[in-house]
């Protein structure tokens, strides 16, 4: 995160990493990262991601099980809310990426991979450029 | 947006206080919805309910909380005697 602030493209963040231990053993199970990070330009990303850990080679390996990048341009003067892109899992095993058109209606789905999903970094210069592209569209 | 320059923040807590906080939440859904988690995960994978950004989430929600569960019930951690 701190190379997209000194790039310019996040102005804040309060992304947060959960680290779930197990009760009894005080083994590490699951990581979940939440949170909220502000663009330059505008757009905000919503961050929600669950990983599960296990051992592996002497350390411990970590497999993200669920995917929720959401962008939108917040309600500014006139302007509405605006949703910029959204990769999710909800239905289905595998993640995809939904688009809205200008109105911001959901108009398509791109089925993605765990391999194909695009990291949270490559996620937010997308919206930061798709906040960019809306605010200088004349419509 | 507390942070402007550094990583995130790491917090510490046990798979039962996660658990207490999902229960919470996907409670407060499915009144909101007025349907179980099940139901909706059912609506939404056979295309009768839209995938909003809200379900989405929900439905990731309950997935991790189901997990947990299932955690608690293999190690006999307090996961297990929550809901």
């Amino acid at each position: 995160m701190s190379v997209l602030v000194r790039e310019g493209v996040v102005e804040a963040d309060d992304l947060v990493f959960e680290e779930l231990y197990d009760d009894l053993t005080g083994q590490l199970i699951q990581v979940r990262l939440s949170g909220n990070v502000t663009c330059y330009s505008g757009a905000k990303v919503r961050v929600l991601k669950w990983m599960e850990t296990r051992a592996r080679d002497g350390g411990v390996e970590v497999l993200t099980v669920f995917y929720q990048y959401q962008a939108w341009l917040p309600r500014v003067g006139r302007r509405r809310e605006q949703p910029l892109v959204r990769y999710d899992q909800a239905h289905g095993g595998q993640p995809h990426r939904h688009e809205f058109d200008p109105l911001g209606k959901d108009v398509a789905h791109q089925n993605l991979t765990f391999e194909t999903m695009p990291r949270l970094d490559a996620v937010i210069r997308e919206a930061a450029g798709l906040a960019a592209a809306f605010d200088s569209d004349p419509r | 947006m507390a942070s402007k320059t550094d990583e995130p923040r790491t917090v510490h807590l046990t798979v039962g206080e996660m658990v207490s906080r999902l229960d919470v939440f996907v409670s407060r859904m499915e009144r909101r919805y007025e349907c179980t988690s099940e139901a909706m995960a059912d609506e939404v994978a056979s295309g009768r309910a839209r995938e909003t950004a809200e379900i989405s989430r929900w439905l990731g929600e309950y997935q991790a909380l189901i997990r947990l569960r299932a955690h608690g019930r293999e190690t006999g951690s307090t996961t297990s005697s929550t809901k």
